[in-house]
């Protein structure tokens, strides 16, 4: 079959690989019918993750056909159309029990490997390197899927792939770090980053009762398309700071806010933000030198802008160390931090009816759509975010 | 390198590598790399408790103490436990059906029950290749807390072991603890068993009894596919090794399917 494999940094090729095969019980085989490149694909592309391998196929975000059950699997049905969690689950560990799936304590083989780095494993990943179990991806024709019994989800007829896709990650991580933000009357949520997961955060926030969304970039058409929401959402009022051309982001926010700083910030940015100033520099250095793996441009200013007592949700995604991190303003304020890999599983079934019920579209996100063959295209104009690039989907 | 210096010990070289750098640094220009290098190597051994030298001549005061025998010594105990979120009654059953462990327990190949289930043989792989070979009685069974053991004379690896089952606190299962004591037998130096039963490798078990347990089989990728197959595969040998904890995986895939199935009821484990 043919996989979107990664080789390098910078270095993606479509190759010529094996068919998966069952190689547990509870093992599913999918047929890739929609695949999509996630924001997170890009600290892979990008070289920050140095458990990755050359030949490892990517790709987490996909969906498909059943094709092969493993004799454990007897909740689907050879020809289910299924979206597929990012994060293999299994569904009985303490873990599972309580709706934290991606911290399921089963699914990595590689677990000793994560406790060396975090104290402890977290779930296995599809596509996400070998710290999170070195499992193939779905930017393929053909995808393995672990503990199929309780992770993919059938879809109904009557919605088309693009509809139900992102429910694999983006549109559950957006919403996970709205819901973190456990939104009141009156609230104003600042989300820094419009990438995809910042898009479905600033849906997300409207959706849960925000009296008010601003959203920070610096990328026009993603601004836009976050200004874009209120139309979407009745009306309800979505700002934008766009961070190159108004320096001081913190100092905006408390002025949008009257002082009070926003009751919860979003970082649906991570360990690799841009960012302007000396300390940006300075993180592009350490960073460059391998003295720092994270760069923590956004939980800075989230934490000095945040209002007292207020939450910082944090989906981008960190995997080692950052430093200069306002500790102070985090303990003095009082605020709350959330975050953590999405609990996929978790929010499925809800945001589908969602969905079907028109109340969201998923698809407003999506910029281009692209075969399976052109992955390395693909990847290059999404790290770049060159001609307006926003979501990419792909075709095997 | 494992931690073989003692806290005491570590903070006096600290200290005293620190003099031996400083007076090093203010003595004349021949004497004053030795001294410096020398202090920065006692300063080095105590912030990091790993000393090279104590390695290389098998020393270990990480236990408090004078120097004992390290890891050249003829006993080996080892300590683990892990929490599973099952009743403790099911890992009893599924840990005392001993000729269903090497399913489960990576380093065992095979073991046979007699004597109504009192005595067995075990045979457990060695590096190279080699393999040794003990019976066993069982000490002590108490269904739902504990087994224990101990190998016959004349064994090739005598060994003592027990496993407890005990309540976690409320909605987080059992846990389970293992010690073992190694000791060499006839079989002379117990070098090369310990690096097979290091403590990594016992750990790793214990995690593969917890995932069969609560999964009811062990995650593996081994057998995937991957763009290293062909030509690409051909460009990077190195690369191509397994990662920890990855290797030897599917051996412990359970025959009959979920853990429902696989244990317990249907004595699949």
């Amino acid at each position: 079959m043919k996989a979107a494999c990664w080789f390098g940094k910078h270095d993606v090729r479509v190759e010529s690989v094996d068919d998966p095969k069952i190689l547990n019980p509870r093992d599913a085989i999918v047929r890739v019918t929609s695949t999509a490149i996630c924001g997170s694909d890009l600290h892979l592309y990008n070289g920050f993750n140095p458990t990755m391998r050359r030949g490892d196929i990517l790709g987490h975000e996909f969906m498909g056909e059943v094709v092969e059950r493993g004799r454990g699997v007897k909740n689907l049905a050879v020809g289910d159309r299924v979206v597929v969690p990012f994060a293999i689950a299994c569904g009985s560990c303490f873990f599972c029990k309580r709706d934290l799936w991606s911290l399921c304590d089963n699914t990595n083989p590689n677990a000793a490997l994560a406790e060396a780095l975090f104290g402890h494993s977290t779930a296995g990943l599809f596509g996400y390197s070998h710290l999170t179990g070195g499992y193939a991806g779905g930017q393929a024709e053909y995808v393995r899927v672990p503990c199929a019994d309780v992770g993919p989800m059938a879809i109904p007829g009557g919605l088309a792939d693009e509809q139900v896709l992102f429910l694999t990650d983006i549109l559950p991580t957006g919403y996970m770090a709205a819901e973190n933000c456990e939104i009141q009357r009156g609230d104003t949520i600042a989300v820094w980053g419009c990438g995809p997961v910042g898009q479905f955060a600033v849906r997300c926030a409207l959706m849960l009762g925000a009296e008010r969304v601003i959203a920070i970039d610096r990328i026009p058409e993603r601004l836009a398309l976050a200004a874009n929401a209120s139309k979407e959402f009745a009306g309800a009022p979505v700002d934008v700071i766009n961070y190159e051309e108004q320096r001081d982001v913190v100092d905006i926010l408390k002025q949008e806010t009257a002082g009070r700083g926003p009751d919860a910030c979003i970082d649906a940015v991570g360990m690799e933000a841009h960012g302007t100033g000396v300390l940006a520099a300075y993180d592009r250095v350490k960073q460059g030198v391998r003295l720092e793996t994270d760069n923590p441009t956004v939980l800075r200013q989230a934490l000095q802008a945040c209002r007292k007592g207020g939450t910082v949700s944090v989906p981008g995604v960190y995997a080692g160390i950052g430093d200069t991190i306002p500790l102070g303003a985090f303990m003095e304020k009082g605020i709350t931090m959330k975050t953590g890999q999405t609990h996929v599983h978790r929010y499925l079934r809800p945001l589908l009816e969602e969905i079907a019920n028109g109340r969201i579209d998923p698809t407003v996100i999506i910029s281009h759509r692209l075969p399976l063959e052109d992955a390395a295209h693909a990847y290059d104009i999404f790290a770049t975010k060159e001609d307006q690039c926003i979501k990419v989907v792909m075709q095997p | 390198m494992e931690r073989n210096v003692g806290t005491v010990e570590r903070i006096a070289s600290l200290a005293l590598g620190g003099l031996l750098a400083y007076l090093g640094f203010r003595s004349n220009r021949a004497a004053r790399a030795g001294w410096m290098l020398l202090g920065a190597g006692l300063a080095g051994r105590g912030a990091t408790g790993r000393c090279p030298v104590y390695r290389a001549a098998n020393l270990d005061t990480s236990r408090g103490g004078l120097p004992q025998l390290g890891s050249g010594r003829r006993q080996l105990e080892v300590e683990q436990s892990i929490t599973v979120n099952r009743e403790r009654q099911d890992l009893y059953q599924t840990w005392r059906k001993l000729d269903d462990l090497p399913r489960i327990l990576r380093h065992l190949e095979s073991v046979q029950v007699s004597d109504g289930g009192g005595r067995s043989h075990w045979i457990a792989r060695a590096p190279g290749g080699s393999k040794l070979e003990w019976d066993a009685e069982i000490l002590e069974d108490r269904p739902g807390e504990c087994i224990a053991w101990q190998s016959l004379p004349g064994s090739e690896l005598e060994n003592e072991g027990r496993v407890r089952f005990t309540d976690a606190p409320p909605g987080r299962g059992s846990q389970v603890e293992l010690r073992i004591a190694y000791r060499a037998g006839a079989a002379g130096s117990l070098g090369p068993v310990l690096r097979k039963l290091s403590e990594h490798e016992i750990r790793e078990d214990l995690r593969h009894f917890k995932q069969w347990m609560e999964a009811g089989e062990v995650p593996t990728t081994e057998g995937q596919p991957s763009g290293r197959r062909g030509r690409a595969a051909k460009a990077e040998p190195p690369e191509a090794r397994p990662l920890p904890g990855s290797s030897e995986m599917k051996r412990v895939r359970p025959s009959a399917g979920i853990a429902a199935q696989a244990v317990g009821q249907e004595g699949g484990l």
